[in-house]
């Protein structure tokens, strides 16, 4: 098919656009508006925010999620803060500043006006949520804190202790509740989409089961807003909720939607390491834990300690100051520990794959406070860090006072995602994109306490307006779940459930999810070169012809069947892992989360190709089997001079 | 008045109606012992005490109108709260871990229960007369030989002399023994409820909150102590005839 | 280590159940509490048996989905911790562990150890908001917080809607829980135009949801993975008898 990737952001000068853009586009009679049904899909940050802000301006909302309730989206589990251009620490913050930060920290790979948007509305997103009862650190005057967060030079992410983003999303929720309340809002929890239905080329209405039930179900709406998370548990393990999945965005980009830039993954250098085969999940620890730790490796691969393989080096306690090596400290003498994440994640890699690194299999390096504890006193280590300490003594069962910690990256959130234009449209017309499960605004790497202002940026203050436009445009239509095209995705969606659960194999879903995980960590991580993947390519064919011969999936499509809804996540997965390969591999540049071997400077770090890379990559899917299709966005920087990061 | 009916009917309602009826009666409790250890200072103490009782007339029925309400509210919202509370969980637990293993707060239903039968029984024991019962059960209770019936009906009386009649009552082992694992029940209910009235009115302050359940504790064990003092007086002879 | 696990199995809503027992076999002390969960559901899987039903999502301890009662304890006994962040270096080889769902008629029983708390979103919905729309805040500095007070919100805001007080409660009451929503919002400054009509829409929403009452037990608040204090049950009862009052007046 025949796309054109334009943005549709408006010309002239940045700073007003948003304001031209917004009297531009059309607006829907507030008396129309309950004509209007938009279908959310997800609740996190994101969709219950533009849920309750569609259902305040009158629109008739159904929202969806697959949790039991809309307040437990991932979004919760973010711990350090949110931005915004405030500049109430009178340290020269400006919205330009944020604007300039974000584009250069996502390495010139996202597109201007988004970016300048967003810095514009941050600050009414620290309003808003105020206003709901956000009960944001406060300094003794009463006024809210901030502090200095992901190396940013000025003071301006917001926080609510280490749980900015449970009461970020519990506030959007309680919006959302009130909505319910005021009869503007349907919450349909429990109930995962399956697919997407287009009418005529429109996104008309979803597909969904309802997981108690097993029942599936047509919903027809005027619009379709996606605001499904990212795909970091394309890795298996990731810090990501164990149901985040990329189903969502992977149907509707079957349907028509292109999927921009799959290769952007942010590994985040600060995770409890795995402990062995039977790890579920990977827990982050925040960042600001480099603040004081210093993070090392054994100088000599014979004292690395790894319990998983029984070898024992020795502890480090036990080895010398001038056998340690601060890696990070010795190639990079002017950040030092505070590099940004991809940096330093990286760097972890490269010592690990040395065979320097720590525990279970090799797979992690110290961070240590032992220096700190004697510079400072433990008394201020655990104001600072104490519940950090706690969290990472309850988990590894090792007191950091006495031992250093032990991390290793993870994969935590993903810069990727569905194609939007300036209005988040996705190419499909009607279905928007909005928060992580949309490309736009992070480029090829997300600055810390960024993602939470993306999310509700878009919730609150974006989408509310925009899809006004697309409705308007088109006007009232009849919500009719009678037309042929329901009944045949409905088939579809049934057919593939029934094929899953007749197969009747012998290896779990967990199975084959491990297997596509390590395939991708190692050949498509932190690092990546040609050879390896296009191994991964084949590895990953592989996995998923096994899959649909040899997957148990027991019970039945009748009721609650945890295995079944796990098997068709997976199942999306295992096609989305290659659409991601493909990105990975025709990106012959570094570029933030994105490392190419091949691409590198003589010193080891990101090499960009302005030159013929400073574009967005989205692919259209063409098919079972077939190689997607690339389409160009070409980015412009009218305002942001494009510089190499140098953190040296 | 339909909201009172709805207030009263929700459970913190009747979670208040309990903290003000059991607010009531802890006052009784405390005057009515203070009242009684005047056995330790001699049978002309206790008796003046007693004759005062009887003689300020219409002013005794409206107290004892008063304690009959508040113990009919105490034991009718307690009763509706405790089935409403079976009825919240109708499968029970195969195995259940006390985080905080409160004798005091878990043994609230069994001492109240404890405590309401006990009541029945002191008033036939010592009081006699309201039921007008003092040939039947009172005259077979030992300890009440010596006394002889006044008048008929509700407003028959036994005369015989408060303190007789409390070192009579308590010479007998059991009945004391009785009296004083009721008081311990009964401190045990105050210990919990005192402190749990003011917290169901929402009047507590967190930072008093460990002074409070400490008085409470303490005003429980008071009361135990002080009403139990009574019969093992007289059982170890220290308050005799 | 090798333990024993008695599950209750219960394949839907209106099946009766039963207990059944498992063996997990060679599970490490580092795993988790929901790792080992796995381990077993796998070998049922890759036998073609049904799986151990049970919920878990972050399991990191924020987003409230996992809980189960373990040993008689809402999200076992570990103090402040929810279930997927108990791991096993806290049981014995050899250990018989008994798995209950959460027992409450307010949140029935869906399948195995999952059970229903959408309860607890109808207790938000009737009022655990701020009525503010997207778009009409004043400037977050246009009304200064007291920082003791900012605090103290957040204490009761720390609530992650678990359900373990529920669950803990001999009375299996949803006071803490209510209590928290109602502390976070009635103590703000932002919360006072609402206040008393909130806490009367959320208490009627509890009582009509079938929730017992408060007897003070504190197990509740033992049981809460995220500390929130009993004091949110007080300031609700306050609230609640204010209501009384101020919505007549």
């Amino acid at each position: 098919m025949e796309y054109k990737l334009e943005s549709g952001a408006p010309s002239g000068p940045i700073q007003t656009a948003w304001d031209r853009h917004r009297f531009d586009i059309k607006v829907v009679n507030p008396a129309n508006k309950r004509k209007y049904r938009v279908l959310v899909v997800g609740t996190g940050l994101a969709g219950a925010s533009a849920a309750a802000s569609l259902g305040e301006l009158g629109y008739d909302v159904q929202a969806f999620c697959y949790q039991d309730s809309a307040r437990r989206a991932h979004s919760i589990a973010a711990q350090g803060g949110i931005n915004a251009a405030k500049n109430y620490q009178n340290d020269g913050d400006s919205v330009w500043r944020l604007f300039y930060d974000t584009v250069k920290g996502g390495d010139y790979r996202s597109r201007e006006a988004n970016v300048y948007r967003l810095a514009q509305v941050a600050n009414n997103i620290i309003d808003q949520s105020v206003a709901q009862g956000v009960p944001f650190a406060r300094e003794y005057g009463g006024l809210l804190a901030n502090r200095s967060f992901g190396g940013a030079l000025v003071s301006r992410t917001f926080y609510a202790r280490g749980q900015t983003g449970q009461q970020l999303l519990l506030g959007a929720y309680q919006s959302l509740m009130a909505q319910v309340n005021a009869g503007t809002v349907k919450v349909i929890p429990r109930t995962e989409m399956l697919d997407l239905v287009v009418v005529d080329g429109k996104a008309r209405g979803i597909i969904t089961r309802n997981l108690v039930t097993g029942k599936l179900e047509s919903w027809a709406g005027d619009a379709v807003v996606l605001a499904t998370g990212g795909y970091a548990n394309v890795y298996y393990l990731s810090t990501n909720a164990m149901g985040s999945n990329v189903t969502a965005s992977w149907r509707a980009s079957k349907r028509g939607a292109l999927f921009a830039n799959p290769a952007y993954t942010q590994i985040h250098p600060t995770c409890i390491p795995s402990h062995g085969d039977y790890q579920s999940k990977l827990t982050l620890m925040s960042e600001s834990l480099r603040n004081d730790g210093r993070v090392w490796v054994p100088r000599n691969k014979a004292d690395a300690w790894d319990e998983g393989a029984h070898k024992v080096g020795r502890r480090p306690e036990d080895i010398p100051e001038k056998e340690r090596y601060y890696y990070l400290e010795e190639r990079y003498p002017t950040f030092g520990n505070l590099v940004p994440r991809d940096v330093a994640s990286r760097a972890a890699k490269v010592v690990c794959d040395n065979g320097q690194g720590i525990a279970y299999e090799g797979r992690g390096v110290y961070l240590d406070f032992a220096d700190a504890i004697g510079r400072l006193g433990e008394n201020t280590v655990r104001e600072r860090y104490g519940n950090l300490f706690e969290m990472y003594q309850r988990i590894t069962g090792d007191d950091p006072y006495k031992t250093p910690m032990k991390i290793y990256p993870a994969p935590h959130y993903t810069m990727g995602g569905l194609w939007v234009d300036y209005n988040l449209m996705s190419t499909v017309p009607g279905l928007f994109v909005i928060g992580e499960a949309n490309f736009s605004d992070h480029g090829a790497n997300r600055l810390g306490a960024s993602a939470l202002m993306q999310g509700l940026a878009d919730g609150y203050f974006v989408l509310p307006y925009t899809i006004g436009h697309y409705l308007a445009k088109k006007g009232a239509q009849p919500k009719d779940t009678s037309l042929p095209e329901f009944a045949a995705t409905a088939t579809e969606t049934k057919e593939r459930l029934n094929k899953l659960l007749t197969i009747n194999g012998r290896r779990s879903v967990d199975d084959f999810h491990r297997s596509l995980g390590k395939v991708m960590i190692d050949k498509v991580g932190m690092a990546r070169n040609a050879e390896g993947l296009k191994s991964a390519l084949a590895e990953v064919r592989e996995i998923r012809e096994e899959f649909w011969q040899n997957v148990s999936v027991p019970g039945n499509d009748n009721g609650l069947n945890q295995s079944l809804e796990k098997a068709g996540r997976v199942a999306d997965f295992l096609e989305f892992a290659e659409v991601k390969i493909h990105d990975a591999l025709n990106r012959q540049e570094s570029c933030g989360g994105h490392f190419r071997e091949e691409h590198q400077t003589g010193e080891g770090e990101a090499q960009r190709n302005d030159e013929d890379y400073a574009y967005v990559a989205a692919w259209e899917y063409t098919g079972p089997g077939n190689e997607p299709r690339l389409h160009k966005e070409h980015l412009k920087f009218d305002y942001v001079a494009l510089t190499q990061r140098s953190y040296k | 008045m339909g909201w009172l009916s709805k207030f009263l009917n929700s459970n913190i309602g009747l979670k208040v109606l309990m903290a003000l009826s059991g607010m009531m009666m802890l006052g009784f409790v405390v005057v009515h012992m203070t009242g009684n250890l005047q056995v330790f200072l001699g049978a002309h103490a206790l008796d003046r005490y007693g004759s005062f009782l009887q003689n300020i007339g219409e002013l005794l029925w409206v107290a004892r109108l008063g304690l009959v309400s508040a113990l009919t509210i105490h034991v009718l919202s307690a009763t509706i709260l405790t089935l409403r509370s079976w009825g919240a969980r109708p499968v029970a637990y195969r195995s259940k871990y006390w985080f905080a293993p409160s004798l005091l707060s878990r043994t609230m239903l069994y001492g109240g229960v404890a405590i309401g039968l006990f009541l029945v029984l002191h008033l036939l024991h010592l009081s006699p007369s309201i039921f007008g019962l003092d040939h039947g059960i009172a005259a077979i209770t030992p300890g009440y030989e010596h006394c002889k019936t006044v008048g008929d009906g509700l407003s028959a009386s036994l005369e015989c002399g408060v303190y007789a009649n409390v070192v009579h009552g308590f010479s007998v082992v059991w009945v004391s023994a009785l009296y004083i694992v009721a008081m311990i029940f009964l401190g045990m209910h105050i210990g919990h409820g005192a402190w749990s009235m003011f917290r169901t009115l929402g009047l507590d302050n967190p930072r008093y909150d460990r002074l409070a359940q400490g008085a409470a504790v303490s005003i429980g064990a008071l009361v135990a102590v002080g009403n139990s003092l009574i019969p093992i007086s007289v059982l170890v002879g220290l308050v005799h005839l | 280590m090798n333990l024993t696990l008695k599950v209750w199995r219960q394949n839907g809503p209106t099946d009766k159940g039963q207990f059944k027992t498992y063996e997990a076999r060679d599970i490490s002390s580092d795993a988790s509490f929901l790792e080992m969960l796995d381990i077993v559901n796998e070998g049922l899987e890759s036998k073609g048996e049904e799986p151990i039903g049970f919920e878990s999502d972050c399991r990191e301890g924020i987003c409230g989905v996992c809980g189960m009662v373990v040993n008689g304890a809402a999200h076992h006994s570990t103090p402040r911790a929810t279930l997927c962040q108990v791991h096993m270096r806290e049981f014995k080889d050899g250990d018989t562990v008994t798995l209950e769902p959460f027992r409450s008629k307010a949140f029935p029983v869906l399948k195995d150890l999952i059970v229903d708390r959408s309860a607890f979103d109808r207790v938000i919905t009737a009022g655990g908001y701020i009525s503010v729309r997207a778009g009409s805040a004043p400037d977050a500095h246009v009304t200064p917080i007291p920082k003791v007070l900012s605090d103290r919100s957040m204490d009761a805001a720390a609530c992650i809607g678990c359900g373990a007080c529920v669950a803990a409660c001999p009375n299996a009451a949803a006071m803490l829980f209510t209590g928290a929503k109602v502390t976070h919002l009635n103590l703000l400054p932002q919360g006072q135009p609402e206040r008393y009509k909130r806490v009367q829409a959320m208490v009627e929403q509890l009582e009509h949801e079938g929730f017992g009452h408060c007897s003070n037990h504190q197990e509740c608040v033992r049981a809460c993975p995220k500390g929130v204090p009993l004091d949110v049950i007080s300031l609700m009862n306050r609230d609640f008898i204010g209501a009384q009052f101020k919505l007549r007046s």
